[in-house]
Formats: C-alpha cells, structure tokens, sequence
C-alpha cells in the first residue's frame, strides 16, 4: 500500500516537471535546472530550444546535438568581437562548416539559425538550403564573410518559409543580383530583409516591389544605398512596414517632399540624409521609436531640430556631431529613451562640424534628462569624475555602459576618473556589461581597484589603459564574481605573469582577450594560468596596411593578442599561420 | 617666406606651443580650378593656431587667398566653391599631418620590448620628445568599427558632388572660415564677404 502509494507519487511529479520545465527559457535557470539531478538533466536536454554558443571552438557539433537533440534555434559566435574593429586576422578561423554538416543531416527541429562573425562559404548555404531549406525561418549571418550573392541565391530558392533573411554587416563578394529576384518569386512569409551595410549594389527595384507585394507580413526592410526616390512603388506595397535603413539622396531635395512612406513607420534609418531632406522624416517624427543617424549627413544643429520633434523615441544611434547640445535637447525632450549609442565620427575637423564632440556636459545633462535609459555606449573628447557620479546617480535602470575617451583633446578636465567609476558602479547596480576605454593617467590601480570590487552582477568587461601596474591589476580580479569575458587594450604596463595571474583568480572567467600587455622574453609566463580545458593562443604582433582619410596607405604595427577561452573540445586543430597555440600540456597535471 | 592657407586641426589645437611637432619642408600641394578656368596652387602648412582670423573685406563677392607669398584675388566665387576649398586645404593638412606620425609608427616598431614599468616608459617617450597626442595615435589608435570607417570613405567620395553639411547662408560658411583656418604672423590668409546677403556672382561658376 505504501509502495503504491511512492510510485504514484513519483510518477506525479514527473508528469509536473514534464510540464514546467518547457516553460523556463532563461539559459541561467535553464543551467541551474540541469544540475538538479539526472532526471532534470535529461528532462532539460529534451526541451531545451535555444542555445547560444558564445564562442564556437568552446565545443563541438556532434556534442551539441547529444546535448540537445531537439534544438530549435541556435546562435553561433566564431572571431573575437575586436574583429568588428579590424583587430583580428581575417583568416582566425570561426568556420561554420562543420556545424552546418551536423545540423544538415541530425537537427530536424531547427528552425532558427545565427551565425556571428564566421566564415561562411557558399557551398555551407548550398548544404543548409538544400537540407533545411524547407523549415528554415530564420537565417541570420551577421558580420560575417566568404560568401557571395551564389550562396545567397540557393537561399532565396529553396528557403521559401524563411521569415528572416538578415545579412547586416557582411562581407558579400556581389556577382548579380539573381538572388533576390529568386526571394521575391518564391517567398511569401518574408518579415525581416536586411542586407544593410554590406557592398551589395545590384539591387532591382522591380524584385523590392515583388517583395513587398508578395509578403504580407514585411515589417522591416534594411538596404545598401538605392535612390529613395526609385522606392516610391516599394513603399506604396509594404503597407505593414514598421523599420526602414538605407537609401541615397542624389536629385533635387523638392523631390523629396512628395514622398510617402508606410503609415507605420516608426524605426528609421536613413544614410546619406542631409538637411535639405530633413522634412522628409519630420511629417512622422512624433511617432518614431527608433532613429539610427550613423551614416546621415547632418550637423549638430540638424540634430538638435530633428531630435526635439521624436518625443517618443526610445533607441538612437548616431556620431558625436550631434554635440554636447543635442543631447541636452535629448533630455529635454526624449524621456522615453531607452538605448543609446554615440559613435566616433570624423577625426578631421574639417570634416564635421564644429560642435560635434560629447563630453561631461552632455552626458550630464543626458543622465538627468533620460532616466530610463537601459542601454548607453559614448565616445567622448573630455570627461570628468562629477559626470560618472551624475550617472551613478540618476540612471538605475542601465544594464550596459561603454564609454570611450577619445585622444582628440591633450588636457581632460578631471583625470583620474576613480572617483566617477567607483559612484557609477555602485549607483548603476543593475549593470551586467562595462566597457571603460581611457589613456594612461585616466584610472589609477585604485580605481581599478574600485571596477573589480563594485562590479558584482557585471558579466562582459572592455577594459582600456586602466590601472597603473600588476599590483591594479591583481586587485582588480579578486573582485567582479559574475565576470565571464574580459577584454584588455592598451596594457603594456601589465605583466604576463599578473594577467595570468588575474585570470585565475577570476572566478567566473571563461573567456579572456588582451591586445598590448608587457611580453615577456620567453611568452611563457603566461603559462600561469594553464589549466585542463584552458586554451591559450598568441596571435603575434603583425603590420597591418590600412587606408587613412586622405586615401593614403600607412602601415600600422598591431600589437600582440592574447587569446584565452575554456573549452570542452580541447584544443582546436584549424590555426592559421597568424595563430599560434600555447602548448600547455607540459604543465597541466590532467 | 612660405605663408600659405594654413589649417587648424585637432592635434595642433591641443599641443602646447613648445611641442608642436611643424616642419615647413612638408608642404602638401593642393589644386583646383576656380571659375576663371586658370589653374591654381595653395600650398598647406602646420603651424600654431592664432586667436582668431583676421580678415579685410575689401569688396563684395571677392576672395582672397594668400600662399606661397602671393596674392590671389578672385570676383563671383560662390559660398559652396569656397566650402569646397577650404575642405580640400584641411584634407590637405590633415594628409600631411598622418605622413609625421607614419614617421613616428616606425620610429617605435624598432623597439624590441617596452620595459614594464611606468617610469621606463615615461624616460622612453620624454627622450623622444614627442607630444602625447602623437604619441597616443602612433602607439595605438583607437579604433573605429569597420562599418563606420567605410562610411567616412563613402562620404568623402561623395563631397564632389555635395558638401558633408550643405550650407543655405552665408554666415555659416563665415563660421566654417572662423573655425577650419587660422592667421600665423600673416597679416590674413582668407577674406570673405560677410554680408548679410547672399553672394550674388557676377560671373557664373562652372
């Protein structure tokens, strides 16, 4: 009677916990819940859905799919992120082939699929649209480079329940435009087409307008630099529009006037606009969330008339020519933002205007205006320690904060920022990404005393000349124990051994990135940190042949990297010849 | 003499006087044909920016460009060719200001290792006798993501056809003056017409 009672029970149970777990989608809890037991852990292979995989040799394909046979979306990230900065060789690695000849022929409930900062080649989409073409929804390759519009035309054909087809940043070798057309004949799911930021330029308006015709459902549409005024047709079909990016403006700007875009309209992006052209956007300004002026043509004053017509804007995106101005009219008039970036524009005067730089003004005048604010990433030209209190103070909402310094201006008003980071981070305790990037003088060892010690939930860090020496740096990583990945510039005063050091006694870390630390005679003093499942690689220091805003070639001397990640697959068998593996079986007692 | 259109730029503005790292033979050679159709030559040079331009406005419609010793005096030059100048003058500038710290990139790189203590480097740059603000950009830029870079490529490529920020009145091609060039001992580089008005050329530009 007991005993039947047990089994009852337990059977009771299951059939609860069968229920449940599909619903936990945070990875955290989802970790967590794996770890119960053996039953939980078998219960959590079976549903899980979602995966992100924040660096690709961290495992293998066929260890995935024994992991989690059922997946339905999975993210992938192959290069360093100081790849988006030219940082990294081209040919580091990040292949997505072996993942696409597992996922071909095992993962049959795959629907969603983003690649990151990979090499993808044609044939890998060939393979992908040929076996999973038919329930693919989403495909995201996103900054990523090998392939050309040959790869993207099997896509468009055999892809026809595809929902989101997003290529923003990639490197696109152009040999037609078949690609498209293929889409637009045979797709009529399509939401999501961005090819924005990538050198496609054959691109025929009649495909645009099939498109739009076709699908009903297409709510956002980025791409390269077409005429606007060759988009009226495209506009007049994409009824449900809600996000636009791209476009040029070459004709007379009273053209421009007549123009009608999608009545629900309300994230714009619009390269190359000029202020002539500025009553285009204002018709509907009061109904924009999100504004990307990255690549406009506008001044700082164009800013400040365009801004203070956008009361409900919640993301913007532009350089600093919007000035320490525009972001007091920012706070005047947008109490609803939420995200903001503010990138590094021209570095010759004559190229932007006047007033276009940021500084300790306009990020003051920011934090009291837009309390909300979640998300904020700045290059400024000064700086001081009263306008990171300011933030501390008045922003408790944010969860990630860059702030770049800029090397436009010898004298900062108020360095160092010990001070101003240590109130930040206390004030900001929701925050779970850091980046500070300085110049020497800009933060003492205290101060980076201070980062390790107030930065508890804090998972992603970018550090830039912080600290003054070893003894910074070892204080710094008795702290921060959430902190996962850490990425160091601009260190030559920190020794190998202390990052080594650093790099064992942060708890958490399983991924490490360090270009411009102290070498050593012998690089071997990294080896302090050796450890089972620990790589560590070197990509040596290389000259790298750039091109300067005068159309002139430099060579600038790129210093060395290191790179350092946990991994169950051990270490990784496709260097280049610019990588150079650490062997560290000589001291790691496995 | 060599007085030419001289340029301010950033890393002139921020260095102290003493550390101004100017060489006069580094003179970069600019060209352009004004509406008279004549070709003509204005010759970049680097110096300490003065508190101010200091210009005669002897008529209306008229520029005056000094360089290389000579003066030029031209009738009916619209507001957006002058724009056009002066951004070639300062990309000008700018071109001869990154050939320095090339230089300096490769003055560096020879060094086998730097020494891990603060005061090593600091005996290292002071015996160099460079300003910090080259020293920086030399050492390690800070980088620009590559999607931005490519646009500021784009963009300069478009400035034939149209300026980066399209003025409609003069007084802001007078604050562009102002601000993008600088008088050295010279009595004045540029003068431009600041009336009210708009120009109204007397000879069409083409």
């Amino acid at each position: 009677m007991t005993e039947d009672r047990n089994v009852r029970k337990t059977r009771v149970v299951d059939l609860v916990l069968d229920c449940v777990i599909p619903y936990i989608d945070d990875p955290k809890d989802r970790d967590a819940v794996s770890q119960v037991c053996r039953r939980w852990y078998e219960l959590d292979s079976l549903t899980r859905k979602h995966v992100t995989i924040a660096l690709c040799y961290t495992t293998t394909p066929a260890r995935l799919r024994r992991r989690f046979p059922h997946l339905e979306s999975l993210k992938l990230k192959g290069k360093p992120r100081a790849a988006m900065f030219n940082l990294i060789p081209e040919d580091w690695g990040g292949h997505v082939t072996p993942w696409v000849k597992e996922i071909s022929q095992y993962f049959d409930c795959l629907k969603s699929l983003h690649f990151r900062r990979m090499i993808v080649k044609d044939s890998d989409l060939r393979n992908l649209a040929r076996d999973r073409g038919h329930v693919l929804h989403s495909l995201k390759l996103d900054k990523c480079s090998g392939f050309t519009t040959d790869g993207l035309f099997h896509i468009g054909r055999f892809c026809k329940s595809l929902r989101v087809l997003f290529l923003e940043e990639s490197s696109i070798v152009e040999k037609d435009g078949e690609w498209l057309h293929e889409l637009a004949l045979n797709n009529t799911v399509l939401e999501t087409l961005n090819f924005y930021l990538t050198d496609i330029a054959v691109v025929k308006i009649q495909d645009l307008e099939l498109l739009a015709k076709n699908c009903p459902n297409l709510v956002s549409v980025k791409l390269t630099d077409s005429e606007i005024l060759d988009l009226v047709n495209f506009f007049k079909h994409a009824s449900a529009l809600e996000e636009f990016c791209g476009g040029t403006y070459n004709e007379e700007p009273e053209k421009y006037s007549a123009i009608s875009l999608p009545a629900k309209l309300c994230r714009l992006g619009l390269t190359y606009i000029g202020k002539n052209e500025l009553p285009i956007v204002f018709m509907f300004a009061a109904v924009l969330k999100k504004l990307d002026l990255l690549y406009a043509m506008l001044d700082t004053e164009d800013h400040c008339m365009l801004i203070q017509k956008c009361p409900n804007l919640e993301v913007l995106e532009t350089r600093n020519v919007i000035g320490d101005r525009g972001l007091e009219v920012l706070g005047r008039c947008c109490k609803r933002l939420k995200r903001l970036r503010i990138e590094r524009g021209d570095d010759d005067q004559g190229m932007e205007d006047e007033e276009g730089t940021v500084s300790h003004r306009g990020l003051i005048a920011l934090s009291q205006g837009c309390s909300e604010l979640e998300y904020m990433a700045v290059y400024v030209s000064d700086i001081t320690n009263a306008s990171l209190e300011h933030i501390g103070t008045h922003l408790k909402n944010l969860c990630d904060f860059r702030l770049v310094l800029l090397d436009h201006e010898e004298k900062i008003t108020d360095l160092p920022l010990d001070n101003g980071v240590r109130a930040l981070l206390r004030g900001c305790n929701k925050l779970r990404r850091f980046a500070l990037y300085l110049r020497r003088g800009g933060l003492t060892d205290v101060g980076l005393g201070y980062i390790g010690q107030y930065s508890p939930n804090v998972r992603w860090m970018l550090l830039g000349y912080v600290g003054e020496s070893d003894a910074g740096l070892l204080e710094f990583s008795k702290g921060c124990p959430s902190l996962q990945k850490l990425e160091m510039r601009g260190c030559s005063f920190f020794s190998e051994r202390a990052l080594a050091v650093a790099a064992t006694q942060l708890t958490s870390l399983r991924y490490l990135w360090v270009q411009g630390y102290g070498v050593s005679p012998s690089g071997r003093d990294l080896l302090a940190m050796a450890r089972p499942f620990w790589n560590i690689e070197l990509i040596p220091s290389r000259k790298v042949a750039m091109n300067t805003n005068s159309d002139e070639t430099v060579v600038v001397e790129h210093p060395a990297h290191i790179l350092a990640y946990y991994s169950l697959a051990g270490q990784r068998s496709d260097f280049p010849d610019t990588v150079v593996p650490l062997d560290t079986a000589t001291c790691v007692d496995t | 003499m060599a007085a030419g259109v001289t340029v301010k730029s950033e890393v002139l503005e921020s260095s102290p006087p003493e550390g101004v790292c100017s060489n006069t033979e580094e003179n970069h050679l600019v060209q352009t044909n004004l509406s008279d159709g004549s070709p003509n030559k204005y010759v970049s040079n680097k110096s300490v920016p003065a508190s101010g331009l200091n210009a005669v406005i002897p008529s209306a419609n008229q520029l005056t460009i000094f360089y290389n010793g000579s003066v030029c005096v031209y009738d009916g030059i619209p507001a957006e060719k002058v724009h056009e100048i002066m951004l070639i003058a300062a990309a000008a500038a700018k071109s001869t200001e990154m050939k320095k710290i090339v230089t300096q990139t490769t003055l560096i790189s020879p060094v086998p290792s730097r020494p891990s203590s603060p005061h090593g480097i600091t005996n290292n740059i002071a015996s160099s006798q460079k300003s910090s603000i080259c020293r920086l950009q030399a050492e390690f830029p800070i980088a620009r993501r590559h999607s931005l870079q490519r646009f500021l490529e784009k963009r300069r490529d478009r400035l034939g056809s149209k300026a980066p920020y399209p003025s409609s009145s003069t007084t802001k091609v007078a604050d562009n003056i102002e601000n993008n060039f600088c008088a050295d001992n010279a009595p004045e580089l540029v003068s431009l017409n600041r009336s009210e008005e708009e120009f109204q050329p007397t000879v069409s530009a083409s």
